[in-house]
């Protein structure tokens, strides 16, 4: 095939994906969309199982023409706010999804990647909030430097976390962590001085670009956009980053350890692998995007409290995890994006929120434990042509990530 | 005196806490002992005993029985619950553990996790008004009397009474029937008893029925102590009977009520006798429980642990 129908393929496949989207937010009745997505999801995974050859070709050309795909992505993505700038609300429930991409991808390191059960993830997304928040509001702190020191304090506390992590595994350690989220929770509510106790911090600045503030309307001359404009650029721009982190981080030596400590952490010991070390960071690298996260977050709404972090967060962001795929980093992205979008979609439902995720996990795990997008089996080559009898070293794990080993 | 008696009414107070905590950490112990799992849906079959309890009361209120000897009523109300909830519990391990019976363990901990919320929800969904705190009627007797300044109220000593009783029953059920045996046989080797022709899947089911039933007496029995119940209050009361277990030793029955006394004392001293500490009640509980995990992560009752590879 040339290599401009290739393209074609690729760009038409995105923008069936990008217009179906599209009509999800614009279609009103819930009912409608649940059908939707329901055909949708389940015809995919239907045709992933029953069509497996076909499936990986088409893996395989977004793989060869990774940069196109992602050129066509970005673009949809940019657009976005342009086409929904009647409708601010959907480009905050954009922000928010993205949001939860950044925290889902972090969990993910933890519970994924290096099997630590973390089930207290949403006090990193406060002490983010925090920090960025109260340095902002009370110490004049620029947003742009509370941003990577609220990466950087929920990193240390990731750090924290890791130690009694050094010592326990699996039941163990969910107690332990729900434990960390929960003291964490009881801090915020009980340091009043620094916290304003259950009532929160108010008032916190909009982030500044010179004398633009975020938190006003966008004016391009041409058009005007909403302020959750800008939030949704500054989010697109962080969830990339993060993105492009993970990627470079999980088929690496760091990452293949961390899967090898999943698998078996006692034969991954005998193997010589630094447990202590690789543990550590598990946690202090997944915390960073939790504390990055809470910071925009703050930052946005300009008020926080300990309501904003509770337990249910935690869970939140792992039920997104086990929709998507455990250790699958396409599958942690739909999972962040559907369990934002839909209960936007179910208003009227609210009180059914915490049953429906509830539902979500039991259901996932009895039915289809690996998550809608599976993680594939990832493939080493060496540096020289496929063929020749060179090497290649199979994993489980973040598997499509293949091509990128090949130079 | 005085001194004494203000530390013996704390005593007091952390032993009816901490029976409590011994009934949950019972249940959390016998199912980690026959099947290793962390049944995250135990604090809410206390919830639901609570929940339960409360029902079949306004129930016999409807029939006119509540007039009766306080004791009968009592017995119908515990006996009610525990039959419902150990039902609950079976059906928790039929529809969710079973089936992950041999999946890594985070994933078994994680549906019991779901079905946690799920059953959580379910309560403030369909109980009438069930987002609110709901009271809690006094099926005793209200009354105190006082020794040597410490002040007993009757619904403590019957909570004592009750955990007692059910601790001692659970020690008859365990050392001297054949149940107790075959229990005991699947929590030292599953594969063992099941090859001695044991069927294990009635076994563990039994013991989820037993637990169930244990922490659904600690939820009517916080019910009487309190007089308030809600939905969500099996969340926090679930991780410290799992803490207490951990304490106590995990698959150690009597390291559970020991580990949930201590668990009880801690929290009610450090709440009455450190400056602020009441504000960090849950807090200190937290980190008496971490300090264990991590520097004698075998609990007090220590057995030596080694790694299956």
């Amino acid at each position: 095939m040339p290599k401009w129908r290739e393209w074609l393929i690729i760009g038409l496949i995105m923008l069936l994906l990008y217009g179906f989207i599209l009509g999800v937010i614009w279609v009103e009745d819930p009912l409608i969309v649940l059908a939707l997505l329901g055909l949708v999801i389940g015809g995919v995974v239907w045709w992933i199982r029953q069509y497996s050859d076909s499936y990986a070709r088409l893996f395989a050309l977004f793989q060869r023409h990774r940069r196109v795909a992602l050129g066509i992505l970005t673009v949809l993505l940019v657009a976005f706010p342009f086409l929904q700038r009647e409708n601010p609300y959907w480009i905050q429930v954009a922000v928010m999804s993205g949001l939860f991409v950044i925290m889902a991808l972090g969990l993910n390191v933890m519970v994924g990647n290096a099997g630590l059960v973390c089930l207290g993830y949403a006090a990193f997304y406060a002490i983010g909030a925090y920090t960025s928040g109260l340095l902002t509001l009370k110490h004049d702190v620029s947003f742009w430097l509370a941003l990577p020191l609220a990466g950087l304090l929920a990193m240390a506390f990731g750090f924290l976390l890791g130690l009694p992590a050094l010592r326990v595994r699996g039941h163990y350690l969910a107690l332990v962590t729900i434990a960390f989220g929960l003291v964490v929770q009881q801090l915020l509510i009980n340091l009043e001085g620094l916290t304003g106790g259950t009532n929160g911090v108010i008032n916190i600045p909009s982030p500044q670009i010179g004398s633009f503030s975020l938190g006003r309307p966008l004016d391009l001359g041409f058009i005007t956009l909403p302020f959750q404009a800008n939030f949704y650029f500054l989010v697109l721009i962080l969830a990339g980053l993060t993105l492009f982190m993970v990627y470079r981080v999980s088929p690496s030596l760091v990452g293949l350890s961390w899967n090898a400590i999943r698998e078996d952490q006692l034969a991954a010991q005998c193997y010589g692998i630094d447990l202590t070390k690789n543990k550590l960071w598990a946690f202090a690298f997944g915390a960073f995007f939790g504390g990055i996260a809470g910071a925009v977050y703050a930052n946005m709404v300009g008020f926080i409290s300990p309501e904003n972090f509770t337990y249910t967060h935690s869970i939140l962001v792992l039920s997104m995890i086990l929709l998507g795929g455990i250790d699958s980093i396409p599958g942690v992205i739909l999972g962040a994006i559907l369990l934002t979008v839909i209960p936007e979609k179910f208003r009227a439902f609210e009180d059914w929120r915490m049953m429906f995720y509830g539902f979500i996990i039991v259901l996932m795990l009895l039915f289809k434990p690996d998550g809608l997008l599976p993680a594939r089996t990832r493939k080493y080559t060496s540096a020289t042509p496929a063929g020749d009898g060179s090497a290649k070293v199979t994993s489980t794990g973040a598997g499509y990530l293949a091509g990128q080993l090949d130079n | 005196m005085a001194e004494f008696a203000v530390v013996f009414q704390q005593l007091l107070n952390g032993l009816s806490l901490g029976a409590m905590y011994s009934l949950i950490a019972i249940g959390f112990t016998l199912f980690f002992g026959v099947i290793d799992l962390i049944n995250f849906a135990h604090g809410e079959i206390y919830m639901l005993g609570a929940f339960v309890a409360l029902i079949t009361v306004s129930i016999l209120g409807g029939m006119g029985l509540i007039g009766l000897n306080f004791i009968v009523v009592l017995a119908v109300v515990l006996l009610v619950t525990m039959i419902f909830c150990a039902l609950v519990g079976a059906a928790v391990e039929r529809s969710v553990v079973k089936p992950m019976r041999g999946a890594p363990d985070l994933m078994t901990l994680l549906v019991t996790l779901g079905v946690s919320i799920i059953l959580r929800e379910a309560v403030m969904l369909f109980y009438p008004n069930g987002a609110n705190p709901q009271a809690f009627p006094d099926l005793l007797p209200a009354g105190d009397f006082s020794l040597g300044g410490v002040l007993i109220k009757y619904e403590q000593l019957f909570l004592l009474t009750v955990a007692a009783v059910l601790v001692v029953f659970l020690y008859f059920l365990v050392n001297k029937t054949d149940y107790g045996r075959y229990m005991r046989a699947t929590s030292q080797d599953r594969e063992a008893a099941m090859m001695m022709g044991l069927d294990i899947d009635r076994i563990i089911v039994l013991t989820f029925m037993l637990g169930s039933a244990l922490g659904a007496v600690a939820g009517v029995l916080n019910g009487m102590y309190y007089n308030i119940i809600k939905f969500n209050m099996g969340f926090l009361m679930g991780i410290k009977g799992f803490s207490a277990a951990v304490v106590g030793g995990l698959g150690n029955i009597y390291g559970a009520v020991v580990g949930g006394l201590l668990l009880g004392f801690l929290e009610m001293f450090a709440a009455a006798f450190i400056p602020g500490g009441s504000r960090y009640q849950d807090v200190i509980g937290f980190l008496i429980v971490i300090f264990f995990l991590v520097f004698r992560p075998s609990g007090i009752f220590h057995e030596k642990v080694y790694e299956k590879v």
